[in-house]
């Protein structure tokens, strides 16, 4: 019994050890490769507990996109953007499963950036950006175990102990590595990237938005997505009906969006995404062709077309501000002396954007 | 599944799991059908051979019992001495039949799948044909096992052991799954009885278990894969280095094997401690040896122990080789010389043998020739040496002198190790004459010299600390410390923290994972 007993505490104390070490081996918030935008996920544990009204998940195109903060400003809903690099469904639907935990949003709006996205593209950044961020509970056991995903043994035990994945980060620790352990204050925000960036995008045309909009009027009407090769993927669906449950059970609205891009075939995206939405009883906006006042892609991009800089940015955040205005009845929480700290966040944001004249 | 897996990992905890739960009875079983599971894992289909070689061996030790029990009981019936003798004599010569035959079955599955592409590859090259070669996936452990079967025989031929008349339990002999990575190569008479007892699995055997295949990850993974990027790379490129940056490439193979080799012996008898089955050892620490042939009484010893039991033993008695002896006797008097054409065929043989379980090729076969070469250079010059010693009173019971015994046998060690590892014999010789050209010597000062291959500086301080633990570590035991037994004595907090910065240096410092290549264990492919 007395050895039973040993072994026991000897293997606690070993499995305490191996936590505090994937805090530190895990690259999550560091500065290398895009590990910083899973940092940024770690601020949903720092909010205050149900204190934000909307839930904005999705890929790179909604942490570089929607700022929460923007939106705040403008009609006092708070929100926070838990988007990861090609976050894809399922870890959409899982961020909004953690999410729940502690808050109680009573929107969330999805990205359908990665609807058609196959398992073949996922990156590791994107794969794991979507589940080291999260704290170790059965719902992460449940994404580490998703069939779709198909991990091997050796994944599945890398992702609960990401010290196995990155051990060799031993030459790159940086006090950083250490301090993020104690860390309390926020990195992003609210899951906002902020990039005063501008790389315009090179393409003619598409900066011309009365011709897209014109050009979108008149290939609508020769669409026929019934022989498109474009395909929103199973799994996609089948995690839209689980999220869809998720917010019926936790009063809350589910509402597709499609945020602003450069791509070729958007047009044709916006016909099945609308139908998908019109299948599936789900409001739908599309920030291409919705938007009151259009994305100038020689200014407000930060990387050729790719992502929004802050100036796109806010014109998403006016819109959205528009959108949940007219569609949902949100409280403003400005005045209310509990959001002290959304009001200081926000005077920090505005300050920002002073000092780059934004 | 390689035992550096995390598949294995799982295997052997389910494993433990299972075998502490069965009844006694079945405990030997358990073994049985999870070393089978672990060979079906390995080597699919090929399990057939392991399967035939158990066969052959199982029918052929029942068969000698059957004709030695036959002839002495018929013995009893007889009266006459003489004939009594005849019996015997027939009797014996049955018996050799039938090991002549198990012999046979044995070594030609390894024949067949190991060393045939090489046979007609060089039949192909000296008559100028063309004869299919099929080239062989080998049964994991088939140089061991075979050698296995073999002492199983002899051993019973020899009326050492009795043959065992379930054919389980010859099985288990056969395939019990530790052993069949990288050796030890097991003796019946030490093991069956360990296998088939209903061991326990307490506190102690686990703690010691784990210990010890602690311990062989940390020389696998720590430093021999990390030492082998250097080395893989030098090799790779051998034509573009010279001088220090060869010899250090050839000195960390020797690091390399040897922490991988005696690694995963390590991780073996530590899997089998577990389960209270206490494999042969392997190693006695072999760098400390001052002699050759002390280096192989250190070296896989139970490669060397085999080959002298059943190779050097009787070839020294065959008809040939007294002969040798008469005639050397007769025309050297009882010179030095004599003594060593006494053993010269016997240790030949011996060589040969060694050179070629290594592997089918003829770097193989120079390899174990080189060994034969020195250790008969050795005996000849012996008394020249003694006479060197006596003249220039030289003290041999120092330091220094041990020291210069210990760096001269390890250099021939290495330049061993150079024949093993390079991808030829014309490689290995260039390499070799490399050493004594001086070129690029600003690589040696600005460090490049030292970080090929991937190798970053903290690499190198991660090798040069844990070569240093595992030097202080050897050092200890040569001077006769049981390492697990004096850590078991210590206050807990001391053990704990040992235990907790073996398994923090593996999981931090080990070569896996994404980016690294793994090396497969080199003496794993036996």
């Amino acid at each position: 019994m007395k050895d039973t007993i040993k072994a026991f505490v000897f293997i606690i104390i070993l499995i305490i050890i191996i936590c505090v070490l994937n805090r530190v081996f895990s690259p999550v918030g560091s500065s290398e490769g895009g590990w910083y935008v899973a940092g940024a996920m770690r601020d949903m544990y720092k909010q205050d507990k149900n204190t934000i009204d909307v839930l904005y998940v999705g890929d790179s195109n909604v942490y570089t996109g929607v700022s929460p903060l923007e939106i705040y400003n403008n009609i006092g809903v708070t929100g926070f953007s838990a988007s990861t690099p090609g976050q894809d469904a399922i870890g959409s639907y899982y961020v909004a499963k953690e999410f729940f935990k502690t808050q109680s949003p009573k929107v969330i709006m999805l990205d359908t950036g990665e609807f058609f996205t196959t398992k073949e593209f996922f990156t590791e950044l994107s794969t794991r950006s979507e589940i080291d961020y999260m704290n170790f509970s059965f719902d992460k056991l449940d994404l580490i175990n998703e069939d779709y995903m198909d991990f091997s043994i050796k994944e599945k035990l890398s992702f609960l102990f990401p010290v196995i994945r990155f051990h060799d980060r031993y030459q790159k620790l940086t006090e950083f590595d250490i301090r993020k352990l104690i860390l309390q204050s926020e990195t992003s925000y609210k899951g906002y990237l902020y990039d005063k960036k501008t790389n315009k995008y090179e393409s003619k045309g598409k900066n011309n938005y009365q011709k897209y909009k014109e050009d979108y009027q008149k290939k609508q009407k020769g669409i026929n997505i019934d022989n498109t090769d474009l395909h929103i993927e199973k799994y996609v669906k089948e995690k839209i009906d689980e999220l869809k449950l998720l917010c019926n059970q936790n009063n809350c609205d589910l509402v597709l969006m499609t945020m602003p891009t450069t791509d070729e075939r958007a047009i044709e995206k916006y016909e099945i995404f609308k139908e998908f939405a019109n299948e599936k009883e789900l409001k739908y906006v599309n920030f291409n062709f919705e938007i009151d006042e259009p994305i100038n892609w020689e200014t407000d991009t930060q990387d050729k077309g790719n992502h929004l800089n802050i100036k796109g940015a806010e014109k998403v955040g006016r819109y959205i501000s528009k959108y949940l205005s007219e569609n949902f009845e949100l409280e403003n929480k400005k005045e209310k002396p509990e959001y002290k700290k959304w009001n200081e966040a926000l005077q920090a944001y505005n300050e920002r954007k002073k000092e780059d004249n934004v | 599944m390689l035992i550096n897996s995390i598949e294995f990992i799982i295997f052997l905890l389910v494993l433990v799991i299972i075998y502490k739960l069965m009844p006694k009875k079945i405990k030997w079983v358990v073994l049985l059908v999870a070393s089978y599971v672990f060979f079906v894992l390995n080597s699919g289909k090929y399990t057939i051979f392991i399967l035939l070689s158990t066969l052959s061996i199982y029918i052929a030790a029942l068969k000698i019992d059957k004709i030695g029990n036959n002839a002495s009981e018929k013995a009893k019936t007889l009266e006459n001495k003489e004939e009594k003798k005849r019996l015997k004599n027939e009797a014996k010569k049955k018996k050799k039949i039938v090991l002549t035959i198990g012999i046979i079955v044995n070594i030609s599955m390894l024949i067949v799948l190991k060393y045939s592409g090489f046979l007609i590859g060089e039949f192909n090259h000296l008559f100028k044909i063309n004869i299919p070669i099929f080239k062989f996936l080998l049964p994991l452990g088939i140089s061991y096992y075979t050698l296995q079967a073999i002492s199983y025989i002899v051993d019973v031929y020899r009326g050492k052991i009795k043959a065992e008349k379930n054919f389980g339990k010859v099985a288990l002999f056969l395939v019990y799954f530790p052993q069949l990575v990288e050796g030890p190569i097991g003796r019946f008479d030490r093991l069956a009885a360990q296998l088939y007892r209903p061991n326990e699995i307490t506190y102690k055997t686990i703690t010691y278990g784990s210990e010890l295949m602690l311990w062989g990850y940390f020389k696998k993974m720590v430093i021999a894969d990390r030492v082998a990027m250097y080395v893989n790379y030098v090799f790779e490129n051998y034509t573009e280095y010279t001088f220090l940056i060869i010899i250090l490439a050839i000195v960390g193979y020797t690091l390399q094997i040897y922490a991988e080799f005696s690694g995963g012996i390590d991780i073996v008898r530590g899997a089998s401690d577990i389960f209270g089955i206490e494999l042969d050892k392997n190693f006695e620490r072999p760098f400390f040896a001052k002699s050759i042939d002390e280096f192989w009484r250190r070296w896989n010893i139970t490669l060397g122990a085999w080959l002298k039991e059943y190779i050097f033993y009787p070839v020294s008695l065959s008809k040939v080789s007294l002969k040798i002896t008469n005639l050397s006797n007769k025309y050297l008097k009882k010179s030095n010389l004599s003594k060593v054409s006494a053993v010269a065929l016997s240790l030949f043989c011996v060589w040969l043998g060694n050179g070629i379980w290594h592997g089918s090729g003829w770097k193989y076969i120079v390899y174990g020739m080189y060994y034969y070469v020195i250790m008969m250079l050795g005996k000849i010059f012996a008394p020249f040496g003694e006479k060197i010693i006596k003249t220039f009173k030289i003290k041999t019971e120092v330091f220094s002198y041990k020291l210069w015994q210990i760096l001269r046998t390890t250099s021939f060690v290495c330049i061993g190790m150079l024949i093993f590892r390079a991808d030829n014999l014309k490689v290995a010789f260039n390499m070799f004459k490399s050493i004594f050209k001086v070129n690029h010597l600003e690589r040696i000062f600005n460090g490049e010299a030292f970080l090929l291959g991937g190798l970053k500086v903290q690499d190198i301080i991660i090798l040069i600390v844990s070569s240093l633990i595992m030097l202080y570590i050897s050092i200890k035991q040569e001077k006769g410390m049981k390492v697990r037994d004096t850590l078991a004595k210590q206050n807990i907090l001391f053990r704990w923290i040992i235990l907790y910065g073996v398994i923090l240096s593996i999981i931090i410092f080990g070569i896996y994972g994404e980016g690294y290549n793994v090396q497969s264990f080199i003496y794993g492919g036996f």
